[in-house]
């Protein structure tokens, strides 16, 4: 059974669905409005959201916005939130939420919404992000739900496919985000052990990292005896699945994606991730609280899901000749096209 | 004891138990019948999802020969399910693919009577079959269990029959009858004796009160006769009343514990049954509630709820000996008894460890109250020939309740879980109150009698070397070890190793079975030795260092056993020299002390090591484990109590030369 306690915990997240619909009228008699902008369209988190919402009787209208993924300049949706005077404003991602809240410590507010909750969806580390010094304690206008898997629940999940020998970690010197977590994971090893193949990708003369010699760098790691290849969530990664994971492929190398995208179109065999729906689910059970008054906004605490999705990538596994413990089966999403 | 009494009370266990034993013999019975289809069914679960489950990795083109982990599968499936003994996969020859079996033994594949298989049903499958063993060892282990704990509710409910037959010829006609019995018993042997009144209002007692008028007048005669002798100082009939006094016992009484003593022991048996019920689980009760606290090992948290109990009984008892006279003894007996069931209600609903230490703090004042207004009645309703039977009476009641309370407790436990336990012992302080309110007097004479305890004689006890090495290398450790394993350590590890309530309150029986058997015994060998200093250190000593036991095999029961059957033989060898030396010890300092002080303190030393108990076996167990803290409290009582017989040697030879000088 000890598999399966990284997904056997209980859904603390979404138990808010069970709450029974009481007094969710707003004083006016009129639904709450609650200001949305999204950041590539309309996507899963935003069903989660909507249902939620719905399944607990709260009456609500939404002003849709889309950033355009960042075309838009956030200074209009500012502009517009202080006119229209929404009860809530959701945002999408830490772009979006940065945009319109901005950072906690940031000098001058002028420029952001301080006086409207906002419930973020979408965003990967609130904390690096510089939006809140703290997750627990929010301690101003903003909460919201964040989608990343913990580390050690990943590797929790990769274990129990394979044992980890040794993990490859291919990432970008860069990004503060990847850097924290290459620094989780050599804090982990000792506990964990498994010993850990680093490689960075180059950069080109601006210092941006490149895509020269990803092949290398995987074989790199293959010959140091990596049994695993970790794509981390890491932003430059994320537009180089379609190199990384044939070249990993190419020398017998399982990959472990920490994003959907990863398995669903980057060919990762297996990925742990949180759905979309159930983290709109989250934002909106922090939504409730505040249109209910039943919290102030700053008291609610950003949170993760409790539970993640599997998947397992089966033509992979049969290409890598590496199939999953069966009893995986019974909780894995398997895609077998 | 009366014969009309123990026939009687041989008749009712026997009527009991012949039904009980029918009963038994039909519960039984159906479990049997009812457990084997539920196997049956749960095979089929089994193997039914085992199908399913290897039939989608077989769709999902995993190769039948590359099936990961299917073996560790059904083992993590046999692990949850005892009643299962193996699950294979076999190919169409019926060689074995994948397969695990428990450990147990148990049936072997091919025993096609308790094997149930089931082939893989989709089109295109490989003709596979799925087989899963029922292990019949398994439903024969359950019925033994419940046997188990039928035969113990068989001798529970023997043991609380008695008490209630005890509790019914204490009063009323059946007091009657008894006291026209042992009157005619009596008289028919030519003893004369007057015998205690008996108050019950009928035929019986009348006839009774009549026996007694006519014996009355006897011995008023006889006294006019001996006081005109006595006038005329006649030697020769002087001599002649001494012998007629001597052959029939006129002018004396029967040594007969007063009637009025038995009133307490119903409603105390109740109450302490209370409390015992809760001794197999309370520890793993508030391990469940309690949240860590910073800077604390988590086994010493769990000891503070014991700690706040035992302390609370320990500061109360010296004052309570005036507090329930000032109350009246029956209406001190019901306050604690409210408080019981205030105390027990409340720890079925509390919802952490704070509020739990409140609720038995509650309940501790109404242990402490009820346990005082008890004694106090025995001291109330005898005079000092009376006591030692009347306190045996006291004690009794305890250490049946002592013997009971567990396994009933961990039986309830198991089956209503431990909040309902504890709504059962707080219905028992109920019961306690109304037992109280029917059986004791309003009012009871008063007898004088100083404080329990001055407080002037703490400093020539204390510094009495032998009494202060009595008191501290051998009650104390006594108490501590007892309260350290019976109450804390023993149903901890018994949760740790797996082991039901039930089976945790079989254990903690095996002290009190002890006790009662050898104490009388070991009791009396030590008053005709006169060696009660050897007994208690070889007490102390045997107590101590069967813990060692623990160190052979911490993994299975046995060790657990030894230990507290060494513990339980060690303190029978001691419990009685230990009382009876505080006695000898006492007697020998300054006149100016007073004995009951002697005994005040005492008993306060006692349950200052009950209150020591807990914490010392909390401190350590979250330091060091089961095993070690059980060796370290073990070996500290061992040498505490070699180094009591080391000081008593050293100081003996001064104290007989004393005697010697003196006479």
């Amino acid at each position: 059974m000890r598999r399966r306690t990284f997904l056997g915990a209980a859904a603390v997240g979404i138990a808010g669905a069970v709450v029974p619909a009481l007094g969710a009228e707003p004083a006016s008699g009129k639904p709450f409005r609650i200001y949305r902008v999204t950041y590539r369209g309309r996507t899963e988190v935003e069903d989660g959201f909507d249902d939620y919402l719905a399944a607990n009787g709260v009456p609500v209208e939404f002003i849709e916005r889309d950033a355009n993924r960042g075309a838009v300049p956030m200074a209009d949706f500012v502009a517009e939130i202080r006119e229209l005077k929404p009860d809530l404003v959701y945002t999408w991602g830490t772009p979006v939420t940065l945009g319109i809240a901005g950072r906690y410590d940031a000098k001058d507010k002028q420029d952001f919404i301080t006086d409207i909750p906002i419930v973020f969806a979408l965003v990967a580390s609130p904390v690096a992000a510089g939006l809140v010094a703290d997750r627990e304690h929010p301690d101003r206008n903003l909460t919201g739900a964040v989608h990343v898997v913990p580390t050690e629940t990943q590797l929790r999940a990769m274990q129990s496919y394979r044992p980890i020998g040794r993990l490859g970690v291919l990432y970008t010197a860069s990004e503060q985000n990847s850097v924290s977590i290459i620094e989780e994971l050599r804090r982990l090893q000792g506990t964990m052990g498994f010993g850990l193949v680093e490689r960075q990708f180059r950069v080109d003369a601006e210092g941006r990292p490149s895509p020269d010699g990803i092949e290398e760098l995987v074989g790199e790691i293959a010959a140091e005896g990596a049994n695993w290849l970790y794509l981390l969530p890491d932003t430059f990664l994320g537009t180089q699945y379609d190199r990384v994971t044939p070249a990993a492929l190419a020398v017998k190398l399982p990959t472990f994606g920490a994003a959907e995208l990863a398995i669903r179109q980057g060919g990762a065999l297996v990925a742990l991730i949180s759905r979309y729906y159930s983290v709109g689910q989250l934002a909106a059970s922090k939504a409730v609280k505040i249109l209910r008054n039943e919290v102030p906004v700053g008291q609610i605490p950003i949170e993760t899901l409790k539970r993640f999705s599997l998947i397992i990538n089966m033509p992979v596994a049969k290409q890598l000749e590496l199939y999953p413990p069966i009893d995986m089966l019974n909780y894995a999403e398997v895609l077998t096209g | 004891m009366s014969g009309l009494r123990i026939q009687f009370s041989v008749a009712i266990i026997a009527v009991l138990m012949a039904a009980l034993v029918f009963l038994s013999f039909q519960t039984a019975r159906r479990a049997e019948t009812i457990l084997q289809p539920q196997i049956e069914k749960k095979a089929d679960v089994v193997a039914r999802s085992t199908v399913a489950l290897v039939e989608r990795a077989l769709e999902l083109g995993i190769p039948l020969d590359r099936l990961e982990g299917a073996a560790a599968h059904f083992e993590s499936i046999l692990a949850g399910n005892p009643d299962l003994s193996f699950i294979e996969l076999r190919d169409a020859s019926g060689r074995v693919l994948y397969g695990a079996h428990s450990k147990a033994g148990g049936e072997k594949p091919g025993d096609r009577a308790n094997e149930l298989a089931m082939p893989l049903g989709k089109v295109g499958s490989a003709p596979v079959v799925v087989a899963v063993g029922m292990d019949p060892a398994y439903a024969r282990q359950v019925v033994s269990t419940l046997w188990l704990d039928l035969l113990i509710i068989m001798f529970v409910t023997a043991l609380v029959a008695l008490e209630l037959i005890y509790v019914g010829f204490g009063a009323g006609l059946y007091g009657a009858i008894e006291g026209v019995e042992s009157r005619l018993r009596t008289i028919r042997k030519g003893d004369l004796r007057l015998h205690p009144p008996v108050e019950a209002d009928s035929e019986f007692g009348r006839f009774a009160r009549a026996l007694d008028e006519r014996l009355a007048r006897l011995h008023a005669a006889y006294e006019g006769l001996r006081k005109q002798v006595g006038e005329r100082s006649d030697a020769v009939s002087q001599r002649a009343l001494d012998m007629l006094r001597e052959r029939f016992g006129l002018g004396e009484g029967v040594v007969a514990t007063p009637v009025q003593v038995i009133a307490m022991r119903a409603p105390l048996f109740v109450f302490m049954l209370a409390e015992e019920l809760t001794r197999p689980f309370l520890p793993v009760y508030i391990r469940s509630l309690a949240t860590p606290i910073p800077g604390l090992s988590q086994s010493f948290v769990i000891s503070l709820p014991m700690i706040a109990f035992l302390t609370v009984v320990a500061l109360a008892q010296p004052f309570l000996g005036s507090v329930t006279e000032r109350m009246g003894r029956r209406s001190s007996l019901m306050s604690g008894a409210v408080l019981g069931l205030v105390g027990y209600v409340a720890s079925a609903f509390v919802g952490d460890l704070v509020e739990l230490t409140v609720a038995r703090m509650v309940s501790a004042v109404g242990f402490a109250l009820v346990f005082a207004s008890a004694q106090g009645h025995v001291i109330d309703s005898t005079d000092i020939r009376h006591r030692s039977s009347g306190m045996a009476m006291f004690i009794g009641a305890i250490l049946v309740a002592g013997l009971c309370g567990p396994p009933i407790g961990g039986i309830l436990a198991d089956r209503i879980g431990i909040p309902g336990t504890f709504i059962v012992a707080g219905l028992l302080s109920a019961c306690s109150f109304v037992l109280a309110y029917l059986c004791m007097p309003t009012h009871t004479a008063r007898r004088a009698h100083g404080p329990a305890i001055r407080w002037r004689d703490f400093g020539p006890i204390l510094s009495s070397p032998p009494l202060a090495a009595l008191f501290f290398l051998c009650a104390m450790p006594a108490k501590i070890i007892l309260v350290a394993f019976c109450f804390f350590l023993v149903p901890l590890q018994m949760e740790a190793m797996g082991a039901t309530q039930s089976m945790t309150g079989r254990m903690l029986m095996i002290y009190p079975i002890a006790m009662v058997l050898l104490v009388p015994f070991f009791a009396a060998l030590a008053d005709r030795r006169n060696k009660r200093a050897h007994f208690v250190a070889v007490g102390g000593l045997l107590a101590g260092l069967s813990a060692f036991a623990v160190l052979v095999d911490a993994g299975s029961f046995l060790p657990i056993v030894l230990m507290l059957l060494g513990l339980g033989i060690g303190q029978a060898m001691s419990i009685a020299p230990l009382s009876g030396l505080v006695g000898e010890l006492g007697r020998a300092l300054s006149p100016s002390v007073n004995e009951n002080s002697v005994y005040g303190i005492f008993r306060l030393v006692e349950r200052t090591g009950n209150a020591l108990g807990p914490l010392v076996a909390g401190t350590l167990l979250g330091v060091y484990g089961f095993s070690t803290t059980v060796a370290i409290i073990g070996g500290l009582t061992a040498v505490c109590a070699v180094l009591f017989l080391a000081v008593i040697g050293l100081l003996r030879p001064a104290k007989f030369q004393l005697h010697a000088t003196g006479s």
